[in-house]
């Protein structure tokens, strides 16, 4: 599939001239430990520190009335 | 640590492949294996049981198989092998060394201590606890320490593989930007280390409450922060899956992302929601707000959905593109009807896509709907949506790869090429049957994790719908069909690394496919979009089918 | 290829056809996200926020004080409750076992309280299919409507140990 000849990772020669400015998108995407950091904040926040916030404030039941 | 790394240049692909790298792969597919066996095994006595038509085990049996099979295959096998991913998708893909080689054995060496820990616990009859594990139901102490074990072990492979990439940066093994399967390793690395965060929060105050040490644990904070574990865990083995897709169409078909702008947009919608949803398993508990519930179950308004229904279709359009390259351009679909049906990792690709989309997905989406779920949750509705996902998607793919991996890293051609093809089919058409009996079932109410259906020892008596059976039945014969499939599988790789034949080490010995020539050429891809607005038009009707018969139960409001 | 590393800039326009599905996809992602609080605002079936902290023993005794006073007789060695319209009824779940039993009148509103006092069970309106689930400690408020007479059983479809398959409950809807 690839040329024998060639050691290491094969690299497509045409996906764009090296000389053109990377598009910040294109930095961003590659940044993974960036990734990594939103990857984590994003569900902690939502989805674990807001759940825990809204459990912990359940309210206590109000005394018990029978009905009539 | 060492600088002793010892490479082969792969002579199939050109890659530079170090040995560490290797030993890792090997050993993670080798465990996995042995879980899906283990896995496979109880499965078969769980689906005896569920068929009310044979009934086999009896209740304690069935509980402790049920929570042996969740462990196995929603943990085990799926972990391993995906952390046998990583080390190919890093430092192979990347032609680095491996960063940490030694404390790679160390995390192995955790996962295969913690899931022994797990499967003694369960066998021994000390963890009739399922898969979740809910407080208050409780274990013995070192079933709760063994998930910590397997859970710090897997986040050790992680690590190294983001050491790895570091490495390979720094040692300037490569130029750019790394390649698409990397990306999307990278991406279920990420949710794998929001997964395994979550796992310590939730095992170690369970452990010590497991001792004693911690007098009380709130149910719904548990299920809260359990669900952070366990929802993510199957959101790596979706990221991992879309990945393998990729390296799939590549092997098979010789086929390039058509637009790597689309395809990393749509892995970075994963990585920034996919693991909101994990809120889907707590719609209809008492302790989260509605607000919460609707924010958290759409993935943050669905845009994790759209990431989904992103791959499927640049995956089926980066085929067609290929295959319409090589000439096979006739009308709408020559491209997918002279694709190589008869190569078990092609076949592995359409049918995890297809079956994911269709089935997995459509349910899953519309399940997780706050309110549909009032109609789904914890009936066999949602096994029936699982099994879709993680068995009929993740593991058929899995299955797929592993047929490459064979010879490609332990050099020994498969045995019986043709049975291999055979056993993808009979898996996958088995889960799919399985799944929609099982789905089906599972909307006349029947319950989950339950031993008894017919309810002969309760206090009361519920009629059942004779349908009901019917599904049960269907989803009985699709799931032995997919039991054999499964043995197969097992057996065909196993006996091709001890049996089959050495791959010489020249180039071309494995057949891999060959990029197609490009002339520059715009390349339509109308099959594609036909097939995505096919998919379009179920989910639309399924979607709506399920709020009109939300609409036809008792008011809640 | 998927497996190639990229020189260069790839951030690229992208193509009409994928343009039009990732704009219909779009569009979809977003009438799903509608349709929930469209329900809440207009949907008769939408999982209540009323949930309060309290023990089992709190629970418990609530719930044996109401039967007490409520009861209209038996089915099965359970006592049936008959609440009247807009009022509260409560049930339990415990190992393993719904209580009491309950008679309700079918187009009449009611506040059904639920808990638990062990462990986490489920609460599936069989054959309906109407599931919530009822935690330890947590008391949930569910204001429910019956629309059809006839009988419906509360399975509990969320493990709790050996005796999970045989915990049944009833509501009776005249």
């Amino acid at each position: 599939m690839a040329d024998g000849d060639q050691q290491g990772p094969v690299t497509r020669p045409d996906a764009g001239t090296t000389a053109e400015r990377v598009p910040l998108a294109q930095v961003f995407l590659d940044n993974i430990f960036l990734l990594l950091v939103l990857g984590l904040a994003v569900p902690i926040v939502f989805y674990t520190i807001w759940g825990l916030l809204e459990i912990a404030s359940i309210p206590l039941a109000p005394p018990f009335e029978l009905p009539k | 640590m060492s600088s002793l790394a010892t490479f082969r240049t792969c002579a199939q692909t050109g890659l530079r492949v170090d040995g560490a790298a290797e030993r890792m792969i090997k050993v993670h597919a080798v465990a996995g294996v042995l879980a899906i066996l283990f896995g496979g095994i109880a499965a078969v006595l769980v689906l005896l049981t569920r068929w009310p038509a044979v009934h086999l085990l009896g209740p304690a049996m069935y509980y402790r198989a049920l929570t042996f099979h969740g462990m196995n295959m929603l943990i085990f096998w799926i972990i391993f092998f995906e952390i046998a991913i990583l080390y190919f998708a890093g430092p192979i893909l990347l032609g680095s060394r491996v960063a940490w080689p030694r404390v790679g054995w160390a995390g192995f060496g955790l996962m295969v201590l913690g899931s022994l820990l797990i499967d003694v616990a369960i066998l021994r009859g000390g963890a009739d606890v399922m898969f979740t594990s809910y407080v208050p139901l409780r274990a013995v102490s070192y079933f709760y320490l063994g998930w910590i074990l397997f859970a710090v072990g897997a986040l050790i492979g992680v690590l190294n593989f983001f050491a790895t990439l570091v490495v390979a940066r720094a040692e300037r093994t490569y130029e750019g930007s790394m390649p698409l399967v990397t990306f999307g390793a990278a991406t279920a690395a990420i949710i794998a280390v929001a997964t395994l965060a979550h796992g310590a929060i939730i095992y170690i105050p369970t452990w010590l409450w497991s001792l004693g040490v911690i007098q009380n644990l709130d149910a719904g904070m548990y299920r809260l922060v359990w669900w952070g574990l366990g929802h993510p865990s199957q959101q790596i083995n979706v990221t991992a899956m879309v990945a393998v897709w990729y390296l799939l169409a590549t092997l098979t078909v010789g086929a390039s992302p058509v637009n790597e702008k689309v395809c990393r947009t749509a892995f970075l919608l994963y990585i920034l929601f996919i693991n909101l949803a994990a809120a889907h398993h707590l719609l209809v508990d008492p302790q989260l707000s509605p607000a919460w519930k609707v924010f958290n179950t759409s993935y943050g308004m669905y845009l994790a959905v759209l990431a989904s229904m992103v791959h499927g279709m640049t995956v089926p359009a980066a085929v067609e593109v290929a295959q319409r390259k090589k000439g096979l351009s006739k009308g709408l679909f020559e491209w997918l009807a002279k694709a190589p049906w008869g190569n078990p990792g092609f076949a592995a690709l359409v049918l995890s896509l297809a079956l994911f989309g269709f089935m997995g997905g459509i349910t899953g989406v519309t399940f997780g709907a706050e309110q549909v779920n009032i109609i789904s949750h914890n009936t066999l509705r949602i096994p029936g949506h699982f099994h879709s996902t993680v068995v009929a998607g993740t593991t058929l793919a899995f299955m797929g790869l592993t047929y490459f991996v064979v010879p490609l890293i332990f050099r020994r051609y498969i045995l019986a090429p043709k049975l291999a093809t055979a056993q993808i089919y009979l898996f996958g058409i088995g889960i799919a049957i399985f799944a929609g009996g099982m789905t089906t079932a599972g909307s006349y109410a029947i319950p989950r994790r339950h031993w008894d259906v017919q309810f002969a020892s309760s206090f009361f008596q519920p009629p059942i719908e004779p349908a009901a059976f019917f599904f049960l039945g269907v989803m009985g014969i699709g799931g032995l069909l997919a039991g054999l499939g499964g043995a197969l599988f097992v057996a065909i790789t196993v006996a091709s690394v001890f049996f089959g034949k050495r791959v010489p080490d020249v180039p071309g010995a494995v057949p891999l496919a060959a990029m197609p020539p490009d002339r520059g050429q715009h390349v339509p891809i109308s099959g594609t979009l036909v097939l995505v607005f096919v998919f379009l038009a179920a989910f639309v009707i399924y979607y709506f089918l399920n709020w009109k018969w939300l609409a036809a139960i008792w008011y809640v409001r | 290829m998927s497996i190639q590393t990229l020189k260069g800039v790839w951030w690229k326009k992208v193509d009409r056809s994928e343009k039009l599905w990732l704009g219909i996809a779009l569009a979809w992602c977003l009438v799903l996200f509608a349709m929930m609080p469209l329900w809440h605002w207009k949907g008769g079936q939408n999982p209540s926020f009323e949930t309060y902290r309290i023990t089992a023993a709190d629970y418990q005794a609530k719930v044996e004080a109401y039967v007490q006073k409520t009861k209209v007789g038996e089915d099965r060695g359970f006592p049936v409750v008959a609440p009247g319209p807009g009022e509260d009824v409560y049930m339990l779940g415990r190992l393993w076992q719904w209580y009491p039993v309950v008679k309700l009148k079918k187009g009449e509103t009611y506040r059904l309280h639920l808990s638990s006092l062990d462990l986490v069970h489920g609460f599936s309106l069989f054959p309906l299919n109407l599931n919530f689930m009822v935690l330890p400690g947590y008391e949930y408020v569910l204001p429910i409507t019956p629309t059809e007479k006839g009988e419906v059983y509360a399975v509990c479809n969320e493990f709790c140990g050996i005796g999970h398959h045989q915990m049944v409950g009833k509501i009776i809807v005249e």
